[in-house]
């Protein structure tokens, strides 16, 4: 069996935006035709389910606790990491994609992870607009702290961990 | 999570989501190559349903629980990703477990989960333990600031106690290992928030972390305001998972895994607050785009739930039940989770070495073959039976643990949350074998009792250049 990875070719930073556009879309009035199994509710398996269901796809989600709240993810509530460069202390996308691929030791698929530091600066937005408790500052603005083996002052949102 | 949760909920109020609660995924079913259904268990009344789709994606978690002790919830398996693993997806990496170094210390034999003091404490808290082992018995308040060790300021000063979980933990286990941890065991090292207190005041720690010092003294008495903590690493996430290609689906077409079900972005070891970061990265932002690509390019139909995979794959886990349910022996299921966990824990844990995982991987075949013969499931198929539940779970534990020790036996080197003791550098750090190990290891099942296979996926980095980690 040979394993395709199907990492697209071109240069890393534009590989996710370049890959969005070739990929095949479904016509939004044939998505209701289609029908999604998602097992698991937390928080890939709710944010997966929620969003294919709001595109139009026909979705049933599964889970073996009583209500999809009480996924573990519920105890993740330490922060979420994310290149918002809030403080201006020289966060990038580059840095949190070099961090994590140093983290993970060098063991890690290079193109998957800076597309995930690509995209978690839309997840804070995502999260903000649906409501999440972030701690905030006094003045309103999202608290940030350190967390993920960075030296620098702040590298991530901090989630509610203050309920 | 309540962002995705309210989100998942206002779905499930327009109709669009349909939910259901107390059901567990028992198998996958294949339908000419591509995955087009799963056979489930209505927990509360035995049920078994089938359930047609275009594609199926599990989102169910990790297989930390195999270890028995950990931070997960008690109910965390790997059965859903498994038994997907059973019908041809790919498993990888499975070595790669993380052990997060801020946890409340094992306490007794009657524990069945540990718990986990956030990461961030260690942004204010000083992690030390007695510099004599003499004065391991003293309390902290009787030990003075020069007979104290704060050894990972000592041995990573510019990260200090914001080290990697990998490496903060393994730093705890060898001053432990050395005779100087504190606590009853001497499982434990201090984490002082002493110098915090006197610097920013008790009322700025308490409103940075009131709730975690609440919950440590509700579970262990102590007040760390006064005293400090006392933590230990345990186990807490892992790494490895089914393995996925760019668009987050399987070797198996329209097979989809995200979050920490997949094995794909956090390498050897993940970082503090990534885990939320790619739970709701691969569900919000990449799965919408690449399973549409999957449905318009693969044209295939949905089966009816009369196909005969189905019925074979209903036939194998209503089989399962029944043999779980008929062997009536002596033992319960937790006693059997709790001596697996223990071997993985003392033979693949912290630390690893060929001896250790060569008899795990004798022990673990005798060990399955006994459940098999001696587990006692109590109550029937039919009906709420939460024994038959966790027996299924373990079963897969059984044969899971075997393929976690056959990958970390093949990774002949040290890296991230997987330390071979045979590959380390003077100081003890983790030493990789980049020339023969840059791969991504993705095992295929081949039969109960039967070697798996091992398929590589080589690591090709374009942009970064491989270095030795260093945290000094």
């Amino acid at each position: 069996m040979a394993l395709n990875s199907n990492i697209p070719s071109g240069p890393l930073a534009q590989k996710w935006d370049q890959h969005k556009f070739d990929l095949k879309l479904v016509n939004p009035a044939n998505k209701r035709k289609f029908q999604v199994i998602v097992v698991g509710s937390g928080l890939a398996g709710a944010s997966a389910a929620a969003t294919l269901a709001e595109l139009g796809y026909v979705v049933k989600c599964f889970c073996y606790q009583d209500s999809p709240r009480r996924a573990h993810s519920i105890a993740a509530q330490g922060g979420i990491n994310a290149a918002k460069n809030y403080q201006n202390d020289g966060d990038s996308v580059h840095r949190l994609f070099y961090d994590t691929i140093k983290g993970g030791d060098f063991r890690a698929r290079e193109a998957n992870v800076y597309r995930l530091a690509q995209v978690s600066v839309n997840i804070i937005d995502q999260c903000v607009a649906q409501g999440v408790p972030f701690a905030r500052e006094y003045g309103g603005l999202l608290d940030n702290r350190f967390m993920r083996a960075a030296r620098r002052d702040s590298s991530c949102c901090s989630a509610p961990t203050r309920p | 999570m309540l962002g995705a949760y309210s989100a998942l909920s206002r779905q499930i109020g327009l109709g669009t989501v349909t939910m259901y609660p107390r059901t567990e995924m028992l198998d996958l079913v294949m339908v000419d190559g591509h995955a087009k259904g799963i056979i489930t268990r209505d927990l509360a009344n035995g049920r078994i349903e089938r359930h047609a789709a275009d594609a199926v994606v599990l989102a169910t978690g990790g297989y930390g629980t195999v270890f028995f002790l950990s931070t997960n919830a008690v109910g965390c398996n790997v059965t859903a990703t498994y038994r997907a693993h059973r019908r041809g997806a790919l498993f990888a990496n499975p070595c790669y477990t993380q052990i997060h170094p801020t946890c409340i210390p094992v306490s007794g034999d009657h524990q069945s989960k540990l718990t986990l003091m956030s990461e961030s404490l260690r942004n204010d808290g000083r992690v030390w333990v007695p510099k004599r082992k003499e004065d391991c018995g003293k309390t902290a308040s009787q030990i003075p600031e020069s007979d104290r060790d704060y050894f990972l300021e000592r041995k990573y000063p510019s990260f200090g106690n914001l080290a990697p979980r990998d490496i903060s933990s393994r730093a705890a286990k060898e001053v432990c290992d050395e005779g100087r941890g504190v606590g009853p065991g001497g499982l434990g090292v201090y984490l002082d928030f002493s110098d915090a207190i006197k610097r920013l005041g008790e009322d700025k720690i308490r409103e940075r972390y009131g709730n975690l010092f609440d919950m440590y003294e509700c579970i262990t008495g102590e007040n760390a305001y006064r005293q400090p903590m006392r933590i230990f690493p345990a186990v807490h996430y892992t790494m490895g998972g089914l393995w996925v290609d760019y668009n987050l689906m399987s070797n198996l077409p329209g097979l989809f895994v995200l979050g920490e079900a997949n094995f794909s972005d956090h390498g050897a070891n993940r970082l503090g607050a990534s885990a939320l970061m790619q739970g709701l990265a691969d569900g919000y932002f990449v799965i919408p785009y690449t399973i549409a690509h999957y449905f318009a390019t693969s044209k295939q139909q949905r089966p009816s739930t009369d196909h005969p995979a189905f019925q074979q794959a209903e036939e194998n886990v209503t089989g399962m039940a029944n043999r779980l349910l008929g062997i009536k022996g002596k033992r319960t299921v937790r006693s059997f989770h709790r001596e697996l966990g223990k071997l993985v824990w003392e033979h693949c844990g912290m630390a690893r070495s060929q001896q250790s995982l060569e008899a795990a991987l004798k022990r673990i075949p005798e060990l399955r073959d006994e459940f098999w013969h001696n587990v006692n499931v109590p109550g029937s198929g039919s009906s709420l039976n939460q024994s038959l539940e966790y027996a299924g779970r373990v079963a897969d534990f059984m044969e899971f643990a075997e393929l976690l020790c056959t990958d970390a036996l093949a990774r002949n080197e040290s890296c991230g949350g997987h330390f071979r003791v045979e590959h380390q550098t003077e100081d003890g750090e983790a030493l990789r074998h980049d020339d023969q190990f840059a791969h991504a290891a993705a095992w295929e099942y081949k039969g109960l009792g039967k070697a798996p296979e091992l398929h590589k996926e080589p690591l090709v980095y374009e942009e970064v250049h491989m270095s030795t980690r260093s945290y000094k």
